[in-house]
């Protein structure tokens, strides 16, 4: 289970934001897009990561 | 069934090739998708995009008023389609063409003013760069088949997609999640990115690959839901030809379906003979007026001489498909906010995409630390 557990969190957040969005349109924008935001926070992880990797011995 | 020895190597071989076979492909709509979210934003940028201020007083014109309008700016072309402005300050703009069953790829638009029904211009929007990234996204310039040969190459993304995940839980028992190994082979770094980029995204690839695959079957739903609608208007009488020559107007059809919906907005009239409706009617597609009823379609059709209105059949599941499919893809729902998330995420299954192609690449120089 413990493979699973960040997949499956960001998995569902990513799911109940396109869904969120799909119910309307206006107030829910920036609620929508946070949920969406997981992925994307790893991306600029994953970005600072191998900027700031040590170098190799 | 997922984790012994042979079913791994399935797996792998399947994850290997269809990723390989789509890959080139993918990497082209993700790279021309990316203009496509902002595309709003582009054309605003551009000056494309007109909005006036509306006086407090105004009332819009009559939706004859604004066809009389398009006619005289193409007096060889007829209307197709109305699209109904969204907001306050916006104009009609009317789809024409040579005839009302064309392909519509040389179609022309005309954009009436909503409240004087002045001619403020003719987008053109088959010309121009934005056009060029569309019909690239959309059909490699190649029409129906070229949609149906991408939506062949979004299902083995997918199909990419689902082996990756089941790829995933073996390689991952010996490492935290989100684990890069910096400290490796160039090799097993890219590994590394691969697998956790490609676990974080993957929702949204499964969801944007899948709805980008239904998009591509939209002509031919459109047709088959045509079909079916002339079928059932045949076997309730209403499809048959009226004795009278006599034909109702736009803006008497949009009345009809506004009395008959007063809680729905009109957003796109089409003229009886187009794709969207029988040669017989008129088709009025609605909106719910507030946000929560916003993404609620109707569409009803009003005869084209005698004004009867008939109710859209239930839609049946293929059409609702196609039109969750459409928001789902585009991200388009969401405001900028969302459009920037949708970018980002783009992004980060090209680095994906990428990522696999090195890998691939690189096979022989294996760094340890799980195979790919």
């Amino acid at each position: 289970m413990n493979v699973w557990r960040w997949p499956v969190v960001i998995g569902v957040a990513t799911a109940a934001g396109l869904l969120l969005g799909l119910l309307g349109e206006g107030w829910e924008d920036w609620v929508v897009s946070a949920l969406l935001l997981p992925p994307v926070l790893i991306l600029v992880w994953c970005v600072f990561r191998l900027l700031n990797r040590r170098p190799r011995s | 069934m997922f984790s012994s020895s042979l079913a791994l190597r399935r797996w792998g071989w399947l994850h290997k090739w269809s990723s390989l076979v789509c890959t080139l492909f993918m990497l082209l709509l993700c790279l021309s998708g990316l203009p496509l979210i902002f595309g709003e934003e582009i054309r605003a940028w551009r000056g494309e995009d007109v909005q006036s201020a509306v006086p407090a007083d105004a009332r819009p014109v009559s939706l004859d008023a604004v066809v009389r309008t398009a006619r005289q700016a193409y007096p060889d072309l007829v209307p197709l389609y109305l699209f109904a402005p969204e907001q306050a300050g916006e104009a009609w703009l009317v789809k024409m063409d040579t005839r009302p069953d064309t392909d519509e790829r040389a179609a022309r638009f005309a954009r009436v003013d909503a409240y004087d029904a002045r001619l403020l211009g003719a987008p053109r929007f088959d010309v121009g760069f934005m056009a060029w990234v569309y019909r690239l996204h959309v059909d490699l310039f190649a029409g129906l088949p070229g949609k149906l040969f991408l939506g062949a190459m979004g299902f083995l993304f997918v199909l990419a997609v689902v082996s990756g995940v089941v790829l995933y839980a073996p390689f991952m028992k010996r490492l935290r999640f989100a684990t890069l190994r910096t400290d490796r082979a160039t090799r097993t770094r890219w590994l590394d990115l691969h697998n956790l980029l490609g676990i974080v995204t993957l929702v949204w690839a499964l969801v944007v690959g899948g709805t980008g695959v239904i998009n591509t079957w939209a002509d031919l739903i459109l047709q088959r839901w045509q079909a079916d609608q002339l079928v059932a208007l045949r076997q309730t009488g209403s499809a048959g030809q009226s004795s009278s020559e006599a034909e109702i107007s736009p803006q008497q059809a949009l009345e009809r379906a506004s009395a008959a919906h007063p809680e729905m907005v009109v957003t796109t009239l089409a003229y009886p003979g187009t794709l969207l409706t029988t040669h017989q009617h008129y088709a009025i597609f609605m909106k719910g007026k507030n946000s929560l009823r916003a993404h609620l379609r109707q569409a009803v059709l009003v005869d084209r001489h005698t004004g009867v209105l008939t109710e859209g059949a239930g839609r049946p599941f293929y059409v609702t498909l196609l039109q969750m499919a459409q928001p789902l893809h585009f991200g388009d729902y969401g405001g900028l906010p969302l459009k920037i998330v949708w970018g980002l995420l783009d992004l980060a299954t090209l680095l994906v995409l990428g990522s696999g192609v090195y890998l691939w690449l690189a096979r022989g120089r294996q760094g340890g630390g799980g195979g790919k």
